[in-house]
């Protein structure tokens, strides 16, 4: 038996696919035009736009900043977020119902609002420096994504499974990392994912709270297309999206959260049941270092960024697109 | 337990091997590492939690599936590797919380058959919790009764069946018809008691043994026989339930409405007035409760 697809499925499916892909494709092709100005379709093919990222020293240092803040936020809201998350699915019953709703908070909350309070409550109030009012700010906006999704996956997680790992002897913290985490993993990293995007997109909060010296991509590119109509801004923004592409792969591959469970183990044993004790032990070693050095090398990415950003030490270029007030205290 | 006190214990020092009703296996182990996990936590070599594990699926006749996830498992599979895996720590205690509830009939009576095996063969002290009153005749050498976080009576099954020691128990395996009954008159291995509706009834106290005072009679339908002769109680006769072996009629007395058993050879119509005999052997002697 044949299904036939009716025409106005297939129009309204292409639809949807142009409706998604589109700005992908005209942001691409701008982003390769070879004039000075932006513009789609491309005339023109060259890199030359991209090249000028580079060049451009506020640029470089601001695709740092974004990177790093939104890796450092992501992490900070994940410390907070997987706690809080599993106390609110672990206790439901005894928690009032409120409370879950109580993480959502700051998406409610129209997040220029958001920035406005936190300038004028942490860095005007309390004259908390740029860096840290950020490291402060970006968490709480992208913590009510990480509770959420770890939520969702919680939520369908027997914590019966939990008991049974205690009366088996393993102590409830224990039974945290390598029971629980490891079947929350892809939430986990749903939620890291998801906050990651919204760091590195975020224009609202980070308006408030950049200053002299200290901005993020976004905030970059906004003052740039105040001024000038070139296509950078463009190939900036190809540039983040291959670079947040970069981030999630990476983080796929190599913070798949089993390495704080188990190390080669089922599979290693199965393959090899009579290996003696000591080779398996030496591999679970090996394991244990992989992970090691697969954090080491998040580390020393993260590090080598901060050089880069260090490197070029010209001055800021940066123009000050919203900050129509007077700078606070501990800046110069 | 032994000569620990376990009340103040943490949970994961306790030694207590927990099989779950919903099996509550660790979904992102295999089947094997899942039975090894109990020895991983408590420090043993490798190989030899290996070797133990792999023992261990033997005996629940798993070894085959030990690389699988228990996703991949079916239901009676699951309840065997969490068997497996409460068993393999040799816990000197064993607690089944319902297991076989959600299992289909057919398996959860094999599984009854298993368990029990198992159990005699480990020689391991074992707590079963279930709702099921055949599950728990059958697998147990003792059976406690509980009403409300309250024992109620503990013995083995054969005595709970045949000598309840109160109107709950009674109840629960099956004696449904109970009447409240005072001794008026003795005479020798003869007693006359009466229920609420003044109609004296003549007991023998060979069989059910000196008479207290005030007395609850309990029998199942069986034990209540349906006589057209006027000896008992009399009653009017209700709905009739074909039962394959006898007939169950629903009968209006005047202690209230109490089911009993006819022969087949004679079935009674709706309506009709007959006595119910008490069989001495089918009854049970309670004693009188307040309420």
């Amino acid at each position: 038996m044949t299904h036939r697809i009716s025409p106005a499925l297939i129009a309204f499916t292409v639809l949807v696919y142009l409706f998604l892909l589109g700005p992908l494709v005209i942001v691409i092709g701008a982003a390769l035009s070879d004039t000075t100005f932006l513009t789609f379709p491309p005339q023109g093919l060259s890199l030359r736009w991209f090249e000028k990222i580079f060049e451009m020293s506020a640029f470089r240092r601001t695709i740092v900043t974004s990177l790093q803040l939104a890796f450092a936020s992501t992490l900070l809201a994940l410390l907070v977020g997987i706690p809080a998350a599993y106390a609110l699915n672990r206790y439901r019953i005894a928690l009032p119902g409120w409370l879950s709703t109580l993480f959502v908070l700051p998406v409610l909350v129209p997040e220029i609002v958001l920035g406005f309070s936190l300038l004028r409550s942490i860095q005007v109030g309390a004259g908390v420096p740029v860096l840290w009012a950020l490291l402060l700010g970006h968490p709480l906006l992208v913590l009510p994504y990480c509770v959420r999704v770890i939520s969702a996956s919680l939520a369908s997680f027997d914590f019966s499974i939990e008991e049974a790992a205690i009366s088996l002897g393993c102590s409830p913290v224990k039974t945290f990392f390598t029971i629980v985490l490891p079947n929350v993993q892809s939430g986990v990293i749903a939620a890291f994912i998801l906050a990651f995007i919204t760091s590195i997109n975020d224009v609202s909060v980070s308006l408030f709270l950049t200053g002299p010296g200290i901005s993020t991509l976004p905030i970059q590119i906004l003052a740039h297309v105040e001024q000038f109509f070139d296509p950078v801004v463009a190939s900036v923004s190809v540039l983040l999206m291959f670079l947040t592409i970069a981030v999630m792969v990476v983080v796929e591959r190599n913070l798949g959260l089993t390495f704080l469970a188990k190390y080669p183990d089922a599979h290693d044993r199965t393959a090899h049941p009579d290996e003696p004790d000591r080779a398996l032990r030496r591999k679970q070693r090996a394991g244990r270092s992989v992970a090691r050095r697969r954090l080491g090398r998040i580390g020393v990415a993260l590090g080598c960024l901060g050089l880069w950003q260090d490197h070029d030490a010209a001055p800021d270029r940066r123009v000050s697109a919203a900050h129509h007030r007077n700078d606070p205290v501990g800046r110069h | 337990m032994g000569d620990t006190d376990l009340t103040t214990l943490p949970a994961q020092k306790r030694n207590i091997g927990l099989v779950f009703q919903n099996y509550a296996l660790f979904p992102h182990l295999s089947v094997r590492d899942n039975v090894a996990f109990g020895l991983k936590q408590r420090g043993l070599p490798v190989q030899e939690r290996e070797t133990k594990a792999k023992a261990m699926l033997d005996r629940v006749g798993l070894s085959a599936l030990g690389d699988r996830l228990p996703g991949a498992l079916s239901g009676g599979q699951r309840q065997r590797v969490a068997l497996a895996r409460a068993l393999v720590i040799e816990p000197p205690l064993l607690m089944f919380d319902e297991p076989l509830s959600t299992l289909d009939a057919k398996l959860r009576i094999d599984m009854r058959v298993e368990i029990r095996q198992l159990q005699r063969a480990n020689g391991t002290t074992s707590v079963f919790v279930t709702h099921d009153q055949e599950e728990a005749f059958s697998i147990s050498d003792r059976v406690a009764i509980m009403e409300a976080g309250r024992i109620r009576q503990l013995d083995t099954p054969e005595v709970l069946y045949q000598r309840p020691a109160n109107a709950f128990v009674a109840r629960f395996v099956g004696l449904e018809n109970l009447i409240d009954l005072r001794v008026t008159a003795r005479d020798g291995a003869q007693a006359t008691a009466e229920g609420a509706g003044g109609i004296p009834l003549t007991l023998d106290q060979t069989e059910l043994g000196e008479l207290p005072d005030t007395f609850v009679l309990a029998t199942r339908p069986d034990g209540l026989r349906v006589v057209t002769t006027p000896t008992g109680l009399p009653c009017t006769l209700g709905l009739r339930t074909y039962l394959g072996r006898t007939y169950h009629y629903q009968a209006d007395t005047a202690v209230g409405p109490l089911t009993a058993g006819g022969p087949l050879s004679k079935p009674l119509d709706t309506g009709q007035t007959a006595w119910l005999a008490p069989e001495p052997e089918q009854c049970c002697i309670l004693p009188k409760e307040d309420g």
